[in-house]
């Protein structure tokens, strides 16, 4: 069976949204949390992904509150036997300080670390290790860096996050190529560029264990709320998870 | 803390493929002496190099020093951005490439890399912040008589941070057909060095022509600082005259010489403006092209070790020294450079007689909207 995971800015639209959307998916049978620190100058992402950034940020929450919350849903996960990883730009870790600070996670994804190097941030949870696709295939690419790894995050294409962007074939070499070099048990999710249960098959069908969406729940969640907003009523988060997984349940049961 | 311009740590995966084409492509066009030819031919015939070293005895007079100014102001296309975009234009054709991308501030790498273009047959687009595309009018204009295609940036303040996270993004959707002539000596590897290395022009010619007229060394030579490309390429060659005091002037209200600290940004270690939660700090300046949060690894490891003085520049000191240099000398500097001058008018205050040179990066014509609302 291929896993879903989702990603998730931390923060967006409240912490208790944040909250309630990591139970409900949880629940719904998701197995990795990917949460975004959400900073100002999100690189890799499209614009969807940007302005969840820019909404919290904006809204005055901190790396506190981010850490705070991380605390509480990975408590939440740990129960469900489902992982939490952190994904972020290098400049929100860089200080040994606040690194300190962030709770034990199942993986810290760092954006912009070159998968060529070990990581030159003292990572205090296994690091996720994430890599192009162009990179694995590339001739010279004959080993992971020798530091504790928690998974292998794959990128299925050459872009930022977003829709619209067209598969590549090369895909299944790439993840093959990565399971002969990795000798301890590394599962590999590939993620950009995946929107549908029909993509999340083929991610399976590529050998990968499991893939993650991040801008098709992200818009999601931003449909539902801007038509909260024009009814007049709350955010509910809860109902918004549910039905955006609805499609993913035929995956889910067939386990 | 040490800073490494060569370093590539912190970039993006979905980056390395095309940066290790790019390090492998620099260094054989570096070691192919007829392309190296070329270029210097086409800083000469086309750009306008050598600028000329000129003496300012009425401002000398009244800010009591002997000035010379670095005049990159006469380079075509008005400012220094030009010695780099040829470079990376060239490289660009070298490797094969047939379409280029740009993020520029106040237009004027913008410009330099549209003429190049154009003068190379490359397909040039630029990103450049909303904001400073009402407030560089004739820039823009520039840029699309000479071919390029303007893409706008609306995301957060709308100026040159946003352009740089435009077309990085845009890079990584189009590395595999598309160069990045980026225009200052920021990002990662190589870009700080190759940037520092096309504008190292500055500084060479700089040294050679105070020879001409007799004096070994300087006092103090004076830059503005936003990313850093003017500044590291006149600086290099005196880093190494102990002699000499070096002294980047940034805009005071982006400051990472002077406020920033350690941190990544755009694929670099560097100094970064930022706030206590380590955002990338708002910045403001009547300059664009100082409009920037942090500084190139090269410059900020010349602070860290003690080696360059950084200085803050208000607007005000920056719009005085313009005004005087126009009255006093006749001639119209950019924004961007009167922060340098500023600069050395503070020195020569507490340095009274001291000989010293300060890097005119650009023209002032495409300020001269600011400049008549401000003054």
């Amino acid at each position: 069976m291929t896993k879903l995971g989702v990603y998730w800015t931390i923060g967006d639209y409240g912490r208790q949204t944040t909250i309630d959307i990591a139970r409900e998916l949880i629940a719904g049978g998701v197995k990795l949390l990917e949460l975004g620190l959400p900073f100002s100058d999100p690189l890799l992402d499209g614009p969807l992904i940007q302005e969840s950034h820019h909404r919290v940020t904006a809204s005055g929450f901190t790396y506190e509150d981010a850490v705070g919350c991380l605390s509480e849903i990975c408590a939440i996960a740990k129960q469900a036997h489902a992982q939490v990883s952190v994904m972020t730009a290098s400049q929100l870790l860089y200080d040994p300080l606040r690194l300190a600070k962030l709770p034990a996670v199942d993986g810290i994804l760092v954006t912009d670390l070159n998968s060529r190097h070990p990581s030159p941030i003292q990572l205090p949870s296994p690091r996720v290790f994430f890599v192009s696709q162009q990179v694995v295939l590339s001739e010279d690419f004959r080993s992971l860096p020798n530091e504790s790894l928690s998974m292998i995050y794959l990128t299925r294409l050459q872009g930022i996050t977003g829709d619209g962007q067209s598969a590549s074939s090369e895909t299944a070499a790439a993840v093959q190529k990565l399971k002969t070099l990795t000798s301890q048990a590394l599962p590999i999710w590939l993620g950009f560029g995946v929107t549908s249960v029909a993509d999340v098959k083929a991610c399976g069908s590529y050998g990968a264990a499991g893939a993650i969406i991040g801008t098709a729940f992200v818009r999601h969640i931003a449909n539902a709320a801007k038509r909260a907003q024009e009814l007049g009523t709350p955010l509910d988060a809860r109902s918004a998870v549910r039905q955006w997984l609805e499609p993913f349940k035929a995956i889910f049961e067939r386990a | 803390m040490q800073f490494n311009e060569d370093s590539d740590r912190f970039v993006p995966p979905l980056l390395e493929p095309a940066l290790a084409r790019l390090r492998h492509g620099l260094s054989e066009f570096l070691a192919d002496s007829r392309e190296r030819f070329a270029l210097q031919a086409e800083l000469e015939s086309f750009a306008g190099r050598p600028t000329a070293l000129t003496r300012a005895p009425r401002l000398g007079a009244a800010w009591n020093g002997q000035i010379f100014l670095k005049r990159e102001d006469l380079l075509h296309s008005g400012a220094h951005k030009l010695n780099n975009a040829l470079g990376q234009c060239a490289l660009a054709r070298f490797m094969g490439f047939k379409k280029v991308l740009a993020e520029t501030g106040a237009g004027q790498h913008g410009v330099a890399t549209a003429i190049a273009g154009a003068r190379y047959g490359l397909g040039v687009t630029v990103f450049q912040g909303a904001k400073d595309i009402a407030r560089q009018a004739p820039n823009v204009l520039r840029m699309k008589l000479f071919g390029a295609e303007l893409r706008p940036v609306y995301e957060g303040a709308a100026t040159l941070k946003e352009a740089v996270n435009a077309a990085m993004r845009e890079w990584v959707s189009s590395a595999d057909e598309t160069a990045y002539c980026l225009g200052s000596a920021v990002g990662p590897a190589p870009y700080p060095r190759m940037v520092r290395e096309f504008q190292r022009i500055i500084g060479v010619e700089t040294l050679n022509q105070l020879e001409r007229l007799e004096i070994d060394a300087p006092d103090a030579v004076f830059a503005c600082v936003g990313g850093g490309s003017n500044a590291s390429g006149f600086f290099t060659p005196f880093v190494d005259m102990p002699s000499v005091t070096i002294v980047g002037c940034e805009a005071a209200g982006a400051a990472s010489l002077v406020n920033g600290r350690p941190g990544t940004l755009h694929g670099m270690e560097s100094l970064i403006l930022q706030t206590d939660d380590r955002q990338i700090a708002p910045t403001h300046s009547i300059s664009a092209g100082l409009d920037y949060p942090a500084v190139g690894p090269w410059l900020a490891q010349l602070k860290s070790s003690g080696r360059l003085t950084a200085t803050g520049i208000s607007d005000n000191e920056a719009l005085a020294a313009l005004k005087e240099l126009a009255e006093q000398e006749g001639i119209l500097c950019a924004l961007e450079s009167a922060h340098a001058l500023a600069g050395a008018k503070n020195y020569l205050a507490s340095h009274p007689g001291a000989t010293v040179v300060v890097c005119l990066s650009g023209r002032g014509d495409k300020d001269l909207g600011i400049i008549g609302s401000e003054l």
